[in-house]
């Protein structure tokens, strides 16, 4: 009857939507993965950040695009998830990159666990991997490289700022980023380990995370200022997103605590310069992504092409503030997208 | 607010009853985090007119939401979408307000978005009659993936006047408002929609279609355009928390913003009293229950409870929340 | 002498206001048929779902084999070896005919599926009701009705189910299929299992049963062996007063013709279907479950699609395929299904009442709430509908007055023409006289009615004349009086087996 008659129309409408997101489906894979036109061999190496909407991985997008241009024998496949802390999705992304043989993966693991896995099929499959920005939890993955700031050392950089801009006394709030990134807990083991080091500086609170965006940052940011807006003196955020959510939550609070309060950051973007400026952000610790992405995708030419490569290279952590911000260095690593 | 049981002679306890219940919940939390600071926190105060006024204006993106999935709800459907529309919005906002349109034009563009978006969801669950949870499973993806596409997956920052941009900020010290203008906004909406829900036969059509879609159309409802008008209306309530999202974000547009919005959303409308099958869902309800939310948020905060403690606490009291709710209904209905 | 195979004495139940069952005494022996013989609403299914587990009884006992009985659900019910057989066949269609008769009793070990022994299983019950040739692959779903409901009967004996209730089993069965049924009920009698048989058709039951018990607004009003009984004495039993106060008879005229259907076909059925309405007339449509009668009046009113044919109401036009356009031409109609299409049951009573027709009531999309309580108030009075108010939440009204609201309903909007399906399905004895008497008053008005009923005595003494519909097609319309009811039955299943799907 009716429902009958229903159900068959819609199943061959099904089979319609199906046919058209089947078509779909086929031509967007084509447009990732479309070998080289030009009949030259070159190597195609896949680049993965964490996420593509933060302008860290643009930056680091930058500096591989510009080993890219320098390398004539080598193309960039720049290809993240979107938003950050989809492990998962990550996962899936490297797995179909070996299926399609590529010839070099370069990965900042979005957990350090759990993409141990497919690093290690890729390796077995023949595919060197450069790891860049935060590394693998087990050491006895046999990658090519690691190419990082060292973040424990950045961690530290804030604390030691921290302490003397308290005058080596008062109270202190940690806000971490994500569980399981590795390169975040790193800055927020070594901000803690360097300030345990001064006696009168005390953590107030040290287990809140503000999460995968700044939407989720400001209310972390809300709720631990309303907890403890009248003891605070000092905050450090560890990452990108929690250091504008917290600057936001900042110039909105009533008590007029923006500029009060001691806030050090790390990474830079719009809102954090304008902080910096503002002097509501009292420092910031940078890294220098261009240079991640650059080294890494050069450490895996020098590998494909059969020559040495250091397990370690380190790309350096600046400690930016209103003072220094002005000297062509810092300026540099505060506008990273900005000129050449 | 249910519009199925007006209470007419039931008698002042029982009508005192159903006005006080929908409330039980958050002043239990309110209660239990205030006895908390009593014994341990004696210094602090959880009850603070700051505090409270700041739970407000947490719960205003969520209450936003969460009005247009009451009708949605309401009406036998669900959202999905939600978290998606809510990051088109606020990316549409931002872009316009970029490339030159002024204020008013770009709101229009900003609740144009959102219906549109709505009425995506309702034109394909009527016309294709899917289920709405695989329809808006779908737009959920298609309208996030919109959102990363037009914003090219930046954040976009946009200069606003400060009438669309500081709808969350705090007010004034001592002054009457108590709380930001946001959440007034809320309130008032609120206030319009469970009126319309009551009181027009919209809102009647809504509630019948929910209850039994069967009986709706032999009785000659206009069941599909009712469902499309009810989707393009959540659409609308998306918009302005995109609205609200823009300036909570300090006058940026995100398109990666609020995955999973539409978990918290769903989860206030049926801790007010929702029905997932439909024929239930109360305005009020449903503010009451995104409040309790971030009021639990809020005080595993000031009870310094960690965040994993924290999300067991949340979870346990959504369902505990609904039981209760049930238990009413049933010894109600007897 | 053994105990009863089972025995339930002084079994009570109420549903909130209303009483479901009042003392019921009942028991079967081993090989032994005891019919169960009642109206609708008579408190059948209560007694049933109460021994099934369904429902706890508010007072009384029940015994399994001497032992205390008391189930806390279907499954309890299964291992103490009651086993239903409902009229909606509970068969799980995509799985096969092994898995439906194994189900819920799936052999394993360690999680695993046994099939060999699942199979032996299978294929003993099957032989037992004399087809142990049945494929146990098929898919449950694809075999005829009859052969479905003896899958459903394998799955009680896979389960050594000893008291087995039939309920209902021949209504959708051709009468060779039910004759075949009786083979079966007799064999399993002769192995010593107790049967429950309920049924309306009081032959089948004189024919195929031992002992029966009547009841009556929930209590047993008669009860013996079945040859020492005659008919007529059940049907005085069932009926509990004089055919007349029954069914009330109020005068009324019919007058000149209002709808029109012209060779109306639908999908399945009707199929070819002719027939003019007139106004002041009640006409009856008979036939058996899967007949079309059902499909019929919803053809007329736009909700299952029409393939050809037309429908006129006369003096405003042809009415189109949709319900909203029925209801402008003046159709009413109320579905059979009382609960699944017919009422919105969370909401409340005038929600229901008005749900076809708010304009009396609004301006510009706004309601006024007070004048429409007054008015769904008028109405409640109008059809004596038992209520607190019009607020009240029409799922906690009794079956009866559901219906008397689902009528009012199609006088609120106005409807010349009523089209009734089943509307006496299921509620009690006096309501049913009062619907009887609303529905002379109607047509007193010069409204045209159309009545669907499985119900005999009700067509033949409510309405004014009788169309009996076989396979879809209309066969026969003449005045009441020049029916009987062996007639109808006849006319009703004339001609080969009829194809069942309800």
């Amino acid at each position: 009857m009716l429902m009958e008659r229903g159900r068959t129309t819609t199943d061959m409408k099904m089979t319609h939507v199906f046919a058209v997101l089947a078509c779909s489906m086929v031509l967007a894979m084509g447009c990732g993965n479309s070998p080289n036109a030009g009949g030259k061999k070159s190597f195609r190496v896949a680049v993965i950040p964490k996420g593509t909407s933060h302008e860290f991985w643009k930056s680091v997008e930058k500096g591989a695009r510009r080993a890219d241009a320098e390398l004539s024998d080598l193309d960039v496949i720049w290809k993240g998830p979107t938003g950050e802390g989809d492990a998962a999705q990550q996962i899936s992304l490297v797995e179909s990159f070996i299926a399609d043989r590529v010839d070099g993966i370069c990965l900042a693991p979005l957990d350090a666990r759990a993409l141990e896995t497919p690093v290690k099929q890729a390796i077995a499959a023949g595919i060197p991997v450069v790891i860049f920005d935060s590394g693998l939890s087990s050491k006895d993955v046999a990658i090519t490289s690691y190419v990082a700031t060292d973040n424990h050392h950045g961690g530290e950089l804030a604390a030691q700022e921290m302490v003397r801009l308290l005058g080596g006394k008062g109270n202190v709030i940690l806000m971490r980023y994500a569980i399981g990134s590795e390169s975040t807990e790193l800055r927020e083991s070594g901000f803690l380990d360097a300030l345990a080091k001064s006696q009168d500086v005390h953590v107030l609170s040290s287990d809140k995370h503000g999460g995968p965006d700044e939407a989720h940052a400001i209310e972390a940011g809300e709720n631990l200022l309303s907890t403890f807006g009248d003891k605070v003196d000092g905050i450090f955020c560890s990452n990108e997103s929690s250091t504008a959510g917290m600057l936001t939550v900042l110039r909105r609070d009533t008590r007029k605590l923006a500029g009060k309060v001691k806030v050090l950051g790390f990474d830079s973007s719009a809102h954090i310069v304008d902080a910096l400026n503002e002097g509501v952000l009292h420092g910031t610790v940078l890294q220098d992504p261009v240079q991640i992405g650059y080294r890494s995708v050069m450490a895996m030419h020098d590998k494909l092409t059969g020559k040495n490569v250091k397990p370690r290279i380190e790309t350096g952590e600046t400690l930016a503030t209103k003072e220094n911000m002005g000297t062509p260095r810092v300026h540099e690593l505060l506008f990273p997208l900005e000129g050449k | 607010m249910n519009v199925a049981a007006t209470p007419a002679k039931r008698g002042v306890r029982s009508v005192v009853w159903s006005t006080v219940a929908p409330f039980l919940g958050l002043l239990l939390v309110l209660a239990i985090f205030w006895l908390y600071g009593l014994i341990w926190k004696p210094d602090s105060v959880f009850l603070s007119g700051f505090r409270m006024a700041l739970i407000a204006k947490q719960t205003a993106i969520v209450g936003m939401g969460a009005l247009g999935m009451t009708v949605i709800i309401a009406s036998g459907g669900i959202d999905l979408s939600v978290g998606s529309v809510l990051a088109l919005t606020s990316v549409t906002l931002a872009l316009s307000l970029k490339e030159g349109a002024g204020p008013a034009l770009a709101l229009a563009l900003t609740v144009g978005a959102g219906v549109a978006a709505g009425l995506v969801n309702g034109i394909l669950v009527t016309g294709l009659r899917l289920v709405p949870f695989i329809v808006t499973l779908g737009t959920m993806l298609v309208f996030r993936g919109l959102a990363e596409e037009v914003s090219s997956q930046n954040k976009i920052p946009a200069g606003a006047p400060d009438w669309m941009s500081t709808l969350l900020d705090p007010p004034a010290p001592g002054s009457v408002a108590l709380v930001c203008r946001g959440v007034w906004i809320v309130v008032v909406l609120a206030v319009v929609l469970a009126t319309v829900l009551r009181r027009t036969v919209f809102g009647t059509r809504v509630f019948a279609i929910g209850s039994n879609e069967s009986a709706a159309r032999l009785c000659g409802l206009p069941v599909a355009q009712t469902k499309i008008a009810v989707y393009a209306l959540g659409g609308f309530f998306t918009a302005l928390a995109g609205l609200f999202e823009f300036n909570n974000l300090n006058r940026q547009g995100d398109p990666t913003t609020r995955v999973g919005l539409e978990l918290d959303v769903i989860a206030a409308v049926v801790i007010g009293g929702g029905s997932l099958n439909g024929g239930r869902g109360s305005v009020l309800g449903s503010l009451v229950g995104a409040t309790m939310m971030t009021t639990l948020r809020n005080g595993c905060a000031f009870a310094e409870v960690g965040d994993p403690v924290q999300k067991i606490v949340v979870g346990v009291i959504i369902v505990a929340a609904v039981t209760i709710d049930q238990l009413r209904q049933r010894r109600r209905s007897e | 002498m053994p105990a009863p195979l089972l025995k339930m004495s002084g079994v009570s139940k109420r549903f909130g206001a209303t009483r479901a069952l009042e003392g019921v005494t009942f028991g079967v022996e081993r090989g032994q048929v005891h019919a169960l013989i009642g109206e609708n609403g008579a408190g059948k299914s209560t007694l049933m779902k109460i021994l099934a587990g369904v429902h706890a009884p508010d007072a009384g006992s029940m015994e399994v084999d001497g032992r205390p009985y008391a189930p806390t659900g279907p499954a309890a019910a299964r291992a103490a070896g009651v086993a239903m057989i409902y009229q909606e066949l509970s068969i799980a269609p995509d799985l096969s005919v092994e898995a439906n008769v194994l189900l819920g009793r799936e052999r394993s070990r360690a999680g695993f599926v046994r099939r060999a022994e699942q199979r032996r299983i299978a294929k003993e019950a099957l032989s037992r009701l004399s087809h142990p040739d049945l494929d146990l692959r098929a898919r449950a779903g694809d075999l005829p009705i009859a052969l479905q409901q003896l899958v459903e009967i394998a799955r009680a004996l896979a389960s050594e189910a000893r008291v087995l209730v039939l309920d209902e089993p021949t209504s959708s069965l051709t009468r060779e299929d039910a004759m075949r049924l009786f083979e079966v009920i007799r064999d399993l009698r002769a192995h010593g299992l107790g049967l429950v048989y309920i049924s309306h058709f009081l032959e089948e039951v004189a024919q195929v049963s031992d002992v029966f018990s009547v009841l009556r607004d929930g209590e047993v009003v008669s009860s013996g062996v079945m040859s020492e009984t005659t008919l007529d004495a059940i049907v005085r039993a069932m009926v509990g007063r004089e055919l007349g106060e029954m069914f009330p008879h109020v005068p009324h005229v019919p007058g000149e013709p209002i709808l029109e259907v012209r060779g109306l076909t639908g999908v399945r059925a009707p199929r070819g279907v002719d027939l003019v309405v007139r106004r002041g007339e009640i006409l009856g449509l008979a036939g058996l479950v899967g007949a079309g009668r059902s499909e019929l009046v919803r053809c007329i009113f736009g909700l299952d699609a029409v393939r050809s044919g037309s429908v006129r109401v006369v003096a405003v036009g042809p009415v189109g395929q949709a319900p909203r356009a029925s209801i402008a031409r003046g159709l009413g109609f109320v579905s059979e299904d009382r609960k699944g299409e017919g009422l919105a049951l969370s909401l409340s009573i005038e929600d229901n009442l008005t749900m076809t027709r708010l304009e009396p009531y609004s301006r510009f999309g706004w309601l006024s709430l007070s004048r429409r309580r007054r008015s769904a108030r008028d109405w409640m009075e109008r059809v004596r509908c038992k209520a607190r108010g019009p607020e009240q939440s029409i799922d906690a009204l009794s079956g009866g007055n559901q219906q008397k609201i689902a009528i009012a309903r199609l006088l609120h909007q106005d409807a010349d023409v009523l089209l009734l399906d089943e509307p006496t399905r299921g509620i009690d004895v006096g309501t049913k006289a009062e619907i009887y008497r609303l529905v002379g008053d109607l047509a007193a008005q010069g409204k045209a009615i159309v009545l669907v009923s499985s119900y005999l005595p009700e067509l033949m003494n409510v309405c004014d004349r009788i169309g009996v519909l076989s396979r879809g097609e209309l066969r026969a319309v003449k005045p009441a009086g020049e029916w009987t009811e062996e007639d109808v039955m006849r006319c009703a299943t004339a001609s080969a087996p009829i194809e069942v799907r309800t």
